[in-house]
């Protein structure tokens, strides 16, 4: 049943670059960038203004509305200004720290309260008020997520390590080295939510990873009912939906979220932010990424501050070896491809990659030749092809029968197109122009 | 012998029968189930040009005439037709037709950046759309406020007025420009606008950066110096209600139409030129004698 989705694709994993190094960390920047907006919902609204001196960990944007996250700063020092800079969401109002002054949240002694005796709630708000969203790359904020409605009964957590995107080990790095960490962030999130049944899917590739994590269990023993589930290499097996099915057979349904059919999913860097965050109250202001692409001097995976900018990180990670075709933030599939070194790493970025035009080739797209590839390897069921042509025809009467909301914009659809055409991004273009947001 | 010469005697009054059935049955239908319609309906029908554009926000052409004659909508929705079919319709449904209503509208592109004369961030390979191409990190263009070229304003207009030329910028034909405004809408850059017809003066920028960031990305933009406004002034020194129809907000020249009287000074002054018709500034005036004929 592993790896049982169907669909999907074979991209080479890359990930021999980096799967062996241990984490290092980067030097804290000089100024920091930190956007209001690292997360899926309403930005944050500013509490800080210029001039303001701020600690290391102090909140500087507190969250608007339901779905929403804080934002701490990374270091201390003094709020320059607030502006509008360019990140990952194009440009976001930024609030830009100089630092200068003490650091003191990194060595936070553990919180004097275990964990044990605290209720699902106020783990909740304790998970709430460090800021933490999602960190495998989609930035879903966290509390929201493990505070389902009450008529919906969660009886299962996944934690999702099967890190499918080629190129990223962060989550590989992190399963080996913190094993003990992610089991305690795994029963500290169970206890949030209320469920006595954990898996922890990994792909198959990472075997050390694996074995990491289940000689851990063992040795550990937990009393709640934690297992390791291998899972088979395949993209994209980390997509929530797919790795509920691979590891319990549920089918979310369409436009549904994981919590109605009671599953909720987290990632493993994300349960280990959590511990972080309930054990040391410590704010989401630095986290792990992985540098890599064939440009990047030193390859590996790295700890860094929330705000850096990908310019700041070059240096460390032992300067470009040519000028880059493409810097993507994110994994090649699903990650996005920037313009600019000035862009901060944010909450959500798991990996910055340098990649040459032996890698990135660009060039214009085909037409579509009607092979049908994309409708194999679509992991939704969707027919890619047809969308596609929708989409650059304007159709969107067409493509809105073609159910693309039901995409996971997983990209394995553009990655197989003989005619190199962008069928993800038509994809994208049709759920823009059928729900009217602005493009 | 009459089997020799109609064969089929029976199949042809069989058919006639039927058809004499049916037909007695479709006029008694249409005189028992008949649905009193409005003559004026008709007439609304013939004063509209029969576009069936969509433009008034209706289906089409007979469908705002229904709604006219009986809703008694408002009758100045339709741009293609423009102050003539208002005219029109005003009289057949005898009602005043208002002040200022219907004005002639035509499109005007604010955007002389293109292909060869801006820069680019980014290569972009993506779905060929302006919108699809405004979604990626704000545009390939380094101008975010320019026309990206892809033509979305000219696939969404019905009567074939626009076109892109040499260098991937809309153009307007003007004469078949009938106002109905899909190109605003398609246009995910606010580009175009609709302006009136009288008045032929328009700016040819929609930047709203400071002159030294604009340029790092385009020539041909506004630069905000202000000489249109200081000419716009001098216009109107003597006016008491108006003080300049042409006024720099936010680094942009933007022109208050109601208020323009197209008297063609601001567009003289324009050092870049960046104000239309360009052909008469100063500047581009003496460029052109300086080459050799």
């Amino acid at each position: 049943m592993s790896g049982g989705f169907r669909g999907g694709i074979h991209p080479h994993d890359k990930k021999n670059a980096t799967n062996h190094k241990e984490f290092l960390n980067l030097p804290i920047p000089q100024r920091c960038f930190i956007p209001l907006q690292q997360h899926i919902g309403a930005p944050a609204k500013a509490i800080v203004k210029a001039g303001d001196h701020v600690e290391e960990g102090q909140l500087i944007g507190s969250s608007d509305g339901f779905i929403s996250a804080d934002v701490h700063s990374s270091i201390p020092g003094r709020v320059i200004e607030i502006i509008d800079h360019l990140t990952i969401y194009y440009r976001q109002p930024t609030v830009v720290i100089e630092a200068e002054g003490q650091f003191s949240a990194s060595a936070m002694p553990r919180d004097p309260d275990d964990w044990g005796t605290l209720s699902g709630s106020e783990i909740i708000s304790r998970i709430k008020s460090s800021g933490m969203v999602g960190l495998g790359g989609a930035a879903f904020p966290t509390s929201v997520k493990l505070s389902p409605p009450p008529e919906k009964k969660i009886d299962t957590l996944l934690v999702n390590g099967a890190e499918c995107e080629p190129y990223l080990t962060v989550d590989d790095a992190l399963m080996r080295k913190f094993s003990l960490e992610i089991i305690e962030g795994t029963r500290i999130t169970m206890r949030a939510l209320g469920v006595k049944k954990a898996v922890i899917g990994i792909e198959d590739n990472k075997q050390g990873a694996i074995n990491a994590m289940r000689n851990e269990i063992r040795s550990a023993n937990p009393p709640e009912d934690i297992t390791v589930k291998s899972l088979k290499t395949r993209y994209p097996q980390g997509a929530e939906k797919q790795l509920i099915y691979s590891i319990l057979g549920r089918i979310v349904p369409s436009r549904g979220l994981p919590m109605d059919i009671g599953v909720v999913v987290q990632n493993v860097g994300t349960v280990f932010a959590i511990r972080e965050a309930v054990v040391f109250k410590k704010p989401l202001f630095e986290r792990f990424i992985t540098v890599g692409g064939d440009l990047i001097g030193k390859p590996g995976n790295y700890k860094v501050r929330i705000g850096s900018r990908i310019s700041d990180i070059i240096e460390e990670c032992g300067g470009l070896k040519g000028a880059p075709v493409k810097i993507v933030v994110g994994g090649p599939m699903c990650g996005l491809s920037v313009h600019s070194m000035d862009i901060p790493v944010v909450k959500g970025t798991s990996g910055i990659l340098f990649l040459s035009d032996k890698i990135a080739k660009g060039g214009p797209y085909l037409p579509c030749i009607r092979c049908g590839k994309c409708v194999k390897a679509c992991p939704m069921g969707l027919l890619p092809c047809e969308l596609g042509n929708a989409a650059e025809n304007e159709r969107f009467d067409l493509s809105g029968e073609l159910n693309p909301f039901d995409c996971i914009m997983c990209g394995s659809c553009s990655y197989v197109c003989p005619s190199h055409r962008p069928l993800s991004h038509f994809i994208k273009v049709s759920q823009q122009k059928i729900t009217g947001r602005a493009v | 012998m009459l089997d020799l010469i109609f064969p089929s005697i029976w199949a042809v009054l069989s058919l006639t029968a039927f058809g004499a059935i049916f037909g007695l049955m479709l006029s008694f239908i249409k005189v028992k189930l008949n649905v009193e319609k409005n003559p004026k309906i008709a007439e609304v029908l013939d004063c509209l040009p029969g576009a069936n554009c969509g433009a008034c926000g209706m289906p089409g052409c007979s469908a705002y005439a229904t709604r006219i004659v009986e809703e008694k909508f408002d009758i100045n929705l339709c741009p293609v037709g423009g102050a003539d079919s208002a005219k029109k319709i005003a009289s057949i449904m005898g009602v005043d037709l208002g002040d200022g209503a219907a004005v002639s509208m035509k499109a005007r592109v604010h955007c002389q950046g293109g292909r060869s004369l801006t820069k680019n961030r980014f290569e972009y390979n993506g779905p060929l759309s302006c919108s699809a191409a405004s979604g990626v990190m704000g545009g390939f263009k380094v101008c975010e406020y320019g026309c990206l070229g892809f033509g979305d304003c000219v696939r969404a207009c019905p009567f074939d007025a626009m076109y892109m030329d040499g260098d991937s910028l809309p153009v307007i034909r003007w004469e078949k420009c009938t106002g109905c405004g899909f190109c605003v809408k398609a246009c995910p850059r606010n580009i175009i606008s609709l302006e009136k017809q009288a008045i032929e003066v328009h700016v040819i920028c929609r930047n709203r950066e400071k002159a030294p960031t604009m340029k790092l990305g385009c020539p041909v933009g506004c630069i905000a110096c202000k000489l249109c406004e200081k000419a716009c002034r001098e216009v109107f020194i003597n006016e008491p209600t108006v003080d300049t129809a042409i006024e720099v907000r936010d680094f942009l020249a933007r022109i208050d139409y109601d208020k323009c009287i197209n008297c063609m000074k601001c567009v003289e002054v324009c050092p870049m030129p960046v104000i239309h018709p360009i052909t008469k500034s100063k500047v581009y005036l003496k460029k052109n004698s300086e080459v050799p004929a």
